[in-house]
C-alpha cells in the first residue's frame, strides 16, 4: 500500500527475517526510494536518484539512549555511516555506495556476536506472542461460558487473535532456530581460524 | 603484565592489525585504511567489527583514547605499553609459526 506519488513515498510491509528487510531496502534504494523513517511496518522513503546508498540494519547492544548506544552512532558517524532511524534496538543505517562493499561486522567474532543478539531478540519476541497468545485463549472459556451472544462473538475475537499470536510465535521461533543453525556454524569456523 | 595471560594470547587478524596501526596516534576512519593498507586491500574492517574491537581493547587497556586537543570531533587512539607488549609477544608467536611451517612445508 502506498501514499503519494511524487517525493514522499509510505509502504506498510512487515518482516520476520531482517536479512530479507535489508535486502528489499536496498532494492528500494535501487529504484530511487532512500529510506527516511519507519515504525511498526510503516516505511517512510523520499525519491533521490542522484545519490546511491547501500542500507544496513544493526541491532544495538543497549537502547539508542543509553551511553553506549550514542557512543557507537557517534562512531558510525566518524567512519561515514549515516544514521537514519531507529525501531527499539534497531537501527537503519546507509552509506554512499562505493567501490568496497558496505559492510558493519566483517570478522567471525563480531558476526557471531551479532548473530547472537539477533537470535536473543527473535527468542524474546516469540516467548511474549506466545504468552500473550496463550493468555487470550484462557480468557475464551471464561467467555463461552458466560454464553450470550456479544461474549461469544469476543470469544471468536479471541480466538482468531490468540491464533494470530501463537502463529507468529511459532514463525520467530523458527527464525531463531536458523540464526542457532548458523552460530554455530561460526563456532565451529572460529575453532579453526580467526 | 600477568605471565600467564602473555602466554595463551593469540590475537585475531583485526585485533593485530589494529595494534599495529596504532604504533601512532589514529582515528577509526584512518585505521580502516591502514589496515587495508597494510593487508593490500586483504582486510576489511566493518565499523561495527572496528567498534567492538576497539571498546574490548580500550577494556584491556592495550590502546588509549588520546584527549581531544583539536576542534576535530574525532576520537584518536594509540597503544600502550601493554600493548606494546602484548604485540611484541604475538610476533614471536608468529615467527615460531613460520618457522615450523618453513621446516616441515618448504
Amino acid at each position: 500500500m502506498s501514499e503519494g506519488i511524487l517525493m514522499k513515498h509510505v509502504v506498510w510491509k512487515w518482516f520476520i527475517n531482517v536479512e530479507k528487510e535489508e535486502k528489499w531496502l536496498n532494492l528500494m534504494a535501487d529504484k530511487g526510494f532512500q529510506l527516511t523513517s519507519f515504525r511498526f511496518g510503516r516505511y517512510v522513503f523520499n525519491q533521490d536518484k542522484e545519490n546511491q546508498y547501500t542500507y544496513k540494519i544493526d541491532l544495538l547492544k543497549q537502547p539508542l539512549h543509553y551511553p553506549k548506544g550514542k557512543a557507537y552512532l557517534a562512531f558510525l558517524a566518524e567512519q561515514q555511516v549515516e544514521y537514519i532511524c531507529h525501531s527499539m534496538q534497531w537501527i537503519y543505517v546507509r552509506q554512499i555506495k562505493s567501490n568496497e562493499p558496505f559492510q558493519l561486522y566483517t570478522d567471525i567474532t563480531s558476526t557471531i556476536e551479532y548473530t547472537k543478539r539477533i537470535q536473543t531478540f527473535y527468542i524474546m519476541l516469540a516467548c511474549a506472542m506466545l504468552v500473550i497468545g496463550i493468555s487470550t485463549f484462557t480468557t475464551i472459556i471464561s467467555l463461552f461460558t458466560a454464553s450470550s451472544s456479544s461474549s461469544n462473538a469476543m470469544a471468536m475475537i479471541n480466538v482468531t487473535l490468540g491464533s494470530i499470536l501463537i502463529m507468529l510465535s511459532f514463525l520467530f521461533l523458527v527464525n531463531s532456530i536458523s540464526y542457532s543453525k548458523l552460530i554455530k556454524k561460526l563456532e565451529k569456523e572460529i575453532l579453526i581460524r580467526s | 603484565m600477568p605471565k600467564q595471560e602473555t602466554e595463551r594470547i593469540a590475537l585475531t587478524e583485526t585485533v593485530y592489525y589494529i595494534l599495529l596501526s596504532l604504533h601512532e596516534p589514529m582515528h577509526g576512519y584512518k585505521i580502516m585504511q591502514h589496515v587495508k593498507q597494510l593487508s593490500r586491500d586483504r582486510v576489511s574492517l566493518g565499523a561495527g567489527t572496528l567498534y567492538g574491537a576497539i571498546s574490548t581493547l580500550l577494556d584491556k587497556q592495550w590502546i588509549q583514547m588520546l584527549p581531544n586537543v583539536q576542534d576535530d570531533r574525532k576520537k584518536e587512539y594509540v597503544i600502550t605499553s601493554l600493548g606494546i607488549s602484548i604485540i611484541k609477544h604475538e610476533i614471536l608467536r608468529l615467527e615460531e609459526l613460520i618457522a615450523n611451517g618453513k621446516k616441515y612445508y618448504e
